[in-house]
């Protein structure tokens, strides 16, 4: 290893890095601020804005330390008298035409020119003549406005389209003086990724329409929790200002999981939040009409409702949690079906893929085995749709000399970086699997890493995990066996299905009888109790108790509307695709008028006379703990602020014959309840943003 | 018997000051005149082209010790725009009851738009009527006054350049609207469109 280091001073600090790092990291490194506006830590260097100058002994002129690498015996200055010159010429050159409307530029107060101006600049230009001026405020794309004035042409942001998400959008246009960023002609730069361009833009060119003039940076307060709008569970920020209005959310790096970008799905999801459409009363029907009522009303009317049905069987009141809901959230709500309501008719509308207390080697790839896999597959997957930050990581471990084999049944635009391709059809899996495993691809030594889509299993999963699992014994090479991994399309699916499994093998064997399907189930579903989804409800169904946060067209239909708050306001965790459980934390108040899942399930179950043990959800997730064998160990503080995976369990199942007991019964629930015309996401993006209520004073 | 003396002595300080001239006024019917550095009500400046000097950028309210300014900014319209460049404040409100009346607000704006002036009668029988809204506080269309900005002004040395808001050596502005409305000297035409420069490429309108 000693071997491989390099030895130089940086403002006569020794330091000793590895050969072929940059003079900037290695800087870095030393705890040494070199500032940067071109150079992006995740993407090449380009050495076109000059400001991290510095000098090197022996070197007639100074360099730029973010494309330099270092050399044995270098001697670095970074702030001597040359290099300081050179640094405040710069910014001063880089000023010239700088239109400094920095009280109305949405970068003002974070600005990388601000800041770095103060430190290295001279204060005074001596520019007399006239600025250049180029046009203000160009709508670029459906997210991004741009201005050319402001532009310091870093080109971080069309680097980014061209070699990060590899989908260009922006160029550079015209030469020398007249150089500006833009599109192509007639094309619109509408990258489901272009929102990072705006996070990584050091100075106020690009700008996000809808954080366009909603605040200034020295207003907001940025709470670390993360994005739920898919099951990739990228970290986030998210900016509240002035403690009520959640107006932007920006990467939060976590290179185990999204390597410090986001897609536009996430990072603009969250206007909803702000919706005036807001359910802020509970409803109760009264004669045919749903009418405001207050807590105790509504909670014991639904208490009552559930209650009424109960004694009609185990199946007689069926709960339906949303995949969307979190671990905590769903393991009380299995609690209250199998403590209170004596039913264990508790369904998820989620997709199908093996869980991993039952299928450890079918869970066994993490986002960052991607990286240094020889050959990556994936099966049915669309990342590009479901799961884009992943759509981000393949396409960088592609980079890093990785090969792709997709089995698809519809075009994907990672279909041109595939070195192969497999018609697949989904209700003939095995066939596809068997020339996946025979594809000159799969014929080598180093990592594989499959990812497969949940959809795949939809149709059969008991065949669908006994192919995968041939595919396991297939591909595995000098007694290394694949990294495989599901792909769900749902934030919270993998941690919601665990917490259901887990309450029906736990909580269920004491108090009410053996798990009971809808099939089974006596006298039918005669109430519904449905936690923060949209659902199909029948006809006949007597009492319909709904829990959300806008008036959907199922809450229309409830008996009970219970306003619930959304993500921004809920705390709990979250076990992502790739089972890492990562924690959610509240950015703002709940609504006034509304209530967080949790404590609405505490509430009604109180109201059923039932007094669960835990009362928030670190209680609840203590009792996850202690009670799920996947999460025997975790607790809150080891997941810290970056979260961590859940250990699988080493024992492998005996045989395929212990399939879950509730593989036929999640399937019935899928097709019966998967009715949702769109997931919740778009209605998030959707709804319109228009909440802004005067100071109180 | 001196102190017999004493009493007249004192009664005649008394008379002395019966035919004094009073130092009381007969408010309210009389006024005295206010020292024009007197921060009392503040006011929003307008331009003498209609436009308001505010342009939104919160500075004020990030000054304020007492939390007692709140904006929302928003996007003119490019037409028929509210204040020069492209930002304006859509609320503006100060709650006069937190207002602590120092000042920094009016130091902090960067065009000159907020100031506080010599009224400070402000009494009212309900809380809520203290919050003073924008339209409360804006000068009426056709005036442009600068408020008492000019009387706090340090008159300069003589010689020295007065026009130092532009950051160029020459102290000159060079008619870029957006720059003007960030340094309060957008008193120009109302035609802002005409002052925009254009792209040199078309735009694609998504």
């Amino acid at each position: 290893m000693a071997e491989n280091l390099v030895n130089l001073t940086i403002d006569g600090v020794p330091v000793s890095v590895p050969n072929g790092t940059l003079i900037w990291k290695a800087a870095q490194m030393a705890q040494i601020d070199i500032p940067i506006y071109c150079y992006h830590p995740k993407m090449k260097p380009l050495g076109a804005c000059r400001i991290c100058i510095v000098q090197v002994e022996g070197q007639p002129r100074l360099t730029t330390a973010c494309t330099t690498p270092v050399a044995e015996g270098m001697a670095v200055h970074s702030r001597n008298a040359v290099a300081s010159e050179a640094r405040a010429a710069i910014m001063e050159f880089l000023l010239i035409n700088h239109p400094l409307d920095c009280p109305i530029c949405d970068r003002g107060g974070e600005c990388d020119l601000q800041d770095f101006a103060v430190a290295y600049g001279r204060g005074q230009s001596r520019f007399i003549e006239d600025k250049k001026h180029a046009a203000k405020a160009v709508d670029i794309g459906r997210e991004i406005v741009l201005d050319r004035e402001r532009c310091i042409l870093c080109q971080r942001c069309v680097r980014f389209g061209e070699e990060y998400a590899q989908e260009p959008g922006l160029i550079m246009i015209e030469r020398g003086v007249k150089m500006e960023i833009g599109t192509f002609p007639d094309q619109p730069y509408d990258s489901i990724f272009s929102g990072n361009t705006v996070e990584m833009c050091p100075v106020g060119a690009l700008t996000s329409k809808r954080y366009r003039f909603r605040a200034r940076p020295w207003e907001l307060t940025a709470t670390s929790t993360i994005c739920p709008h898919c099951p990739v569970g990228c970290n986030i920020k998210a900016d509240v200002r002035l403690g009520r209005e959640v107006v932007r959310f920006r990467s939060r790096e976590n290179d185990d999981v999204d390597d410090g970008f986001l897609c536009d799905r996430g990072r603009y999801g969250y206007t909803f939040i702000n919706s005036l459409d807001r359910l802020t009363t509970p409803l109760l029907r009264k004669d045919g009409e749903l009418l405001p009522a207050t807590w105790d009303e509504a909670l014991a009317a639904a208490a009552q409702g559930l209650a009424n049905v109960a004694h009609h069987g185990a199946g007689a009141v069926q709960t339906i949690v949303a995949p969307t809901l979190t671990n905590e959230e769903a393991y009380l709500l299995g609690k209250l079906c199998r403590t209170v309501l004596g039913s264990g008719n508790i369904t998820a509308p989620h997709g199908n893929f093996a869980l991993a207390a039952d299928y450890p080697e079918l869970n066994s790839a993490a986002f960052n085995d991607l990286d240094g896999a020889n050959l990556i597959i994936l099966i049915g997957a669309n990342p590009y749709q479901h799961q884009p930050v992943f759509d981000l990581r393949v396409k960088k471990a592609l980079r890093g000399g990785a090969k792709l084999l997709l089995l698809r049944d519809e075009t994907s635009d990672l279909d041109e970086f595939a070195a192969g391709t497999i018609e697949l059809d989904v209700s003939n899996l095995d066939e596809a699997l068997q020339a996946a495993t025979r594809h000159p691809l799969a014929a080598n030594d180093g990592r594989i890493v499959v990812w497969y889509d949940q959809r795949i299993l939809f149709a059969n999963p008991s065949a669908g995990i006994a192919v995968l699992r041939n595919l396991v014994g297939q591909l595995t090479r000098v007694g290394q066996p694949p990294l495989v991994g599901p792909l769900v399309h749902f934030s919270n699916e993998v941690g919601v299905r665990e917490m259901l499994q887990a309450t029906r093998l736990r909580l269920g064997q004491g108090g009410s009888q053996a798990w009971a399907t809808r099939s089974q189930a006596g006298s039918g579903t005669q109430a519904i109790y449905i936690v923060g989804t949209e659902a199909t409800v029948p006809e006949d169904c007597q009492f319909v108790v709904v829990q959300d946060s806008f008036l959907t067209d199922t809450a229309k239909r409830a008996n009970v509307v219970l306003p619930a708050a959304t993500f921004a306001e809920a705390a709990g965790t979250y076990t992502s695709t790739e089972g890492r459980v990562q924690r959610l934390r509240p950015a703002i108040q709940p609504l006034p008028g509304s209530r967080s899942h949790l404590d609405i399930i505490i509430a009604l179950a109180a109201t059923l006379n039932e007094r669960f043990d835990s009362a928030s959800y670190e209680q609840v997730f203590a009792e996850i703990a202690a009670n799920v064998p996947l999460y025997n160990g975790l607790t809150l503080g080891k997941l810290g602020t970056k979260g961590m995976r859940r250990p699988l369990p080493s024992a492998l199942p005996a045989s395929l014959a212990d399939l879950p007991a509730d593989a036929a019964e999640t399937l019935a629930g899928v097709a019966r309840l998967w009715t949702r015309s769109s997931p919740p996401l778009s209605r998030a993006l959707s709804s319109s943003c228009s909440c802004s209520p005067a100071l109180p004073t | 018997m001196p102190r017999m003396f004493d009493t007249v002595k004192g009664l005649g300080i008394t008379l002395s000051h019966i035919f004094r001239k009073a130092d009381t006024i007969s408010y309210p019917e009389q006024r005295r005149p206010h020292p024009p550095r007197t921060r009392g009500r503040h006011v929003l400046h307008r331009y003498e082209n209609e436009l308001e000097r505010c342009i939104g950028c919160l500075l004020c309210s990030a000054a304020c010790p007492a939390n007692a300014i709140f904006i929302e900014a928003a996007e003119n319209d490019s037409t028929n725009p509210t204040s020069p460049g492209e930002r304006y404040a859509a609320t503006y409100e100060i709650d006069m009851l937190r207002c602590i009346f120092c000042g920094l607000c009016e130091q902090a704006c960067p065009t000159g738009a907020v100031t506080l002036e010599g009224e400070t009668e402000l009494v009212s029988f309900a809380r809520s009527s203290m919050v003073y809204t924008k339209e409360m506080l804006l000068e009426p269309r056709g005036t442009a006054t600068r408020g008492s900005i000019l009387a706090w002004a340090a008159p300069a040395p003589a010689g020295a350049d007065t026009d130092l808001h532009v950051p160029d050596s020459r102290g000159q502005f060079d008619g870029a609207w957006t720059t003007a409305a960030a340094v309060g000297k957008a008193n120009l035409p109302v035609n802002p469109s005409a002052q925009r420069p254009t792209g040199r490429t078309e735009e694609p309108q998504p």
